[in-house]
């Protein structure tokens, strides 16, 4: 017997083990996914209260008496579905909102299509979010809201904030790119070279291309490994349905309304135009430093679509003097999922707001 | 044949047995086709429409597939017996560069089969403006061809690079005597030596250069194959995306006209409502 075989029989021990637990996970994981294509999305009770073409804006019921703030409209980007803020109960940011008495309002931009070829950023950001932003204020009969911003969401927020300052009375953005041309930003790499129009031209950019993309900034891990760990889930079904949640939204991925992806992409990550002042939308210039009400700038320190040099680059930009930027130490899914982000993230969002509601009664 | 000396035979029974029962697994779920590898998972991801999950039995599959594959080149360095001479890392590389190699291969067939799918359509017809297009649609596809194996090449050459590495850290590892901890660490370890590689590679100028050559050349043949499409609906009297577009930018700008005749209206109003308020009177 060689030298080598007690490490060959542990080996052959480990292998065999899991080739039993290879047909162990096989059953329960096609029958959980069953049940997880079959279950809506989202986990609170919502309802419509405002809707143009695809957009649909939800006020979510209340699940606690009110804190007494302002209503907060948290504005999601256009490259996933917004359910990620209300996964599942135990994963859901909003959940924890509504449970600390904050009135929550999303932005579902819907699955846009053909028809939807030529919508600009302007009509994204002057168009549909101010539109909600308006109903918002006129339904509670106020001046001013909370705006809360995830990813491309809060880059749109930053503007729409930049121009139309008196809508907004506190800012919060969530693992927002800002500075687009950072070191670390491989994405940003990647999109120097392509022409936006011939990009354009082709038509409404593919959910799915995009999720190549993002899959293809870590392909070993995203593609193979983290598939490997289901073998250890086939006992837990909760962590098994918890898994596969998060796999639907992963690749729930809208296609990009042609017009506003192209501007995106050149004027943001090729032109860096935001953070340079030269950013226009709808003839206007955006111009950060309008930005005065307090703004809580939350970023992810593993993140790896938005490195936290991308978000942190606001701090400088900003006319505000209430600025707090918070580094969370996970990544840029695990802000909305992990135990980190959910221990952290709803706690500090609503002491932030809370202590900013109290300045403001006194100063008015 | 079995051979209760062979070092190797336990192993190779068990990974016979799971790889066994992956496959029936698999024709249970897909009759008549062996989707064990990388690029089927793939495809289905990429084929997966908008709202649906990915087949995830498919995703955990192929990584499974993946990991046996994997544990047979490490159970083969393992089971070197200690006092055979040190192996050359070039040769132990080799095994990890081919696995490197195919691991990407099938993301490139993914592309092919994502972006080409246009190449299918019929043949030109009978006008020239069609032959002309249909020359560009064969010229770019060409191209696209080119570039594709350009990508695959750079990373064949990247994942040489890394499974040499990654060969000479398991001889190095064996040669001092350092155990592992398992095949499951050991898997890690590759697939973050693999990241890692990728990683240094994608950062490159060359790299985003050749991924928007390719992107670049996938947006002008998929333009040029749906000329080439409206050139066939206009000869049967069928809508065209051309027109249906002109459609679409003239309901947008009328929806921007309605808005603005809509605020002026209001705005209209207002001015009159002020007007005939009462005037506050001084004391």
């Amino acid at each position: 017997m060689s030298a080598a075989s007690p490490l060959l029989d542990a080996a052959t021990r480990e292998l065999a083990d899991f080739a039993r637990g290879l047909a162990a996970t096989l059953p329960a994981l096609v029958a959980a996914a069953r049940r997880v294509e079959r279950a809506p999305d989202g986990c609170s009770a919502k309802q419509v209260v405002f809707q143009q073409d695809k957009l649909r804006l939800y006020r979510y019921a209340p699940l606690a008496p009110p804190a007494g703030l302002r209503p907060i409209l948290i504005c999601y980007a256009l490259v996933n579905r917004p359910y990620m803020m209300d996964l599942q109960e135990d994963r859901s940011l909003i959940r924890a909102l509504l449970s600390a008495g904050l009135d929550v309002y999303l932005i579902d931009w819907g699955y846009p299509d053909g028809a939807d070829r030529f919508v600009s950023l302007d009509d994204y950001i002057n168009g549909y979010l101010d539109r909600c932003v308006r109903h918002v204020l006129a339904a509670h009969d106020i001046d001013t809201l909370n705006l809360l911003g995830v990813c491309q969401g809060g880059t749109f927020s930053l503007c729409y904030t930049a121009l139309h300052p008196r809508n907004v009375r506190n800012l919060i953005t969530m693992v927002t790119p800002v500075d687009f041309k950072t070191p670390e930003n491989l994405l940003s790499k990647w999109v120097q070279k392509i022409d936006v129009s011939l990009m354009t031209q082709a038509g409404n950019f593919p959910g799915e291309l995009l999720n190549l993309a993002f899959l293809s900034l870590m392909p070993f891990r995203l593609t193979r490994q983290k598939y490997l760990g289901l073998t250890d889930m086939a006992d837990y079904s909760r962590e098994l349905a918890d898994f596969l949640r998060m796999e639907k939204w992963i690749f729930d991925s809208p296609d990009q309304a042609s017009a506003a992806f192209g501007e995106f992409i050149r004027w943001f990550y090729q032109e860096n135009r935001l953070i340079q002042g030269r950013l226009e939308i709808g003839g206007r210039t955006v111009e950060l430093a309008k930005i005065t009400q307090p703004v809580l700038n939350i970023y992810a320190t593993r993140d790896h679509l938005v490195p936290p040099s991308a978000s942190t680059a606001l701090g400088k930009q900003i006319g505000s003097q209430d600025y707090v930027a918070a580094g969370i130490d996970t990544g840029h899914i695990g802000m909305y999922v992990s135990a980190t982000g959910l221990r952290e993230v709803p706690s500090k969002i609503v002491r932030w707001l809370g202590s900013r509601s109290a300045v403001t009664s006194r100063a008015n | 044949m079995s051979d209760a000396n062979d070092p190797l035979e336990a192993w190779r029974s068990v990974l016979a047995q799971g790889q066994q029962a992956f496959q029936n697994y698999v024709s249970q779920l897909y009759p008549g086709s062996a989707p064990s590898q990388f690029a089927d998972g793939w495809s289905k991801v990429g084929a997966s429409h908008t709202g649906a999950a990915p087949d995830i039995a498919n995703l955990y599959l192929a990584s499974c597939d993946h990991f046996f594959g994997m544990t047979r080149a490490f159970m083969e360095q393992m089971s070197l017996p200690a006092s055979s001479p040190a192996p050359d890392p070039r040769a132990q590389g080799k095994k990890f560069a081919a696995d490197f190699e195919q691991w990407f291969a099938p993301g490139a067939a993914a592309g092919n089969t994502a972006f080409a799918q246009g190449l299918q359509w019929p043949g030109a017809g009978a006008t020239s403006e069609a032959q002309k297009l249909w020359q560009s649609v064969m010229e770019l596809t060409q191209r696209l061809q080119s570039l594709q194996t350009t990508l695959a090449d750079t990373w064949a050459a990247t994942g040489r690079e890394a499974a040499q590495q990654f060969g000479a850290q398991l001889a190095t590892a064996q040669a001092a005597g350092k155990d592992f901890a398992g095949l499951k660490p050991l898997y890690d370890a590759w697939i973050d030596n693999a990241e890692k590689a990728y990683s240094k590679q994608a950062h490159q100028e060359a790299y985003a250069q050749l991924l928007g050559d390719l992107t670049n050349t996938v947006n002008e043949l998929k333009s040029k194959q749906r000329e080439l499409i409206e050139t066939w609906s206009r000869q049967f009297g069928l809508p065209t995306r051309s027109e249906l577009d002109a459609v679409h930018l003239r309901m947008k700008e009328m929806q921007r006209e309605l808005r603005e005749l809509q605020a002026a209206i209001a705005a209209k109003r207002v001015a009159k409502a002020r007007r005939a308020a009462p005037k506050p009177v001084r004391p």
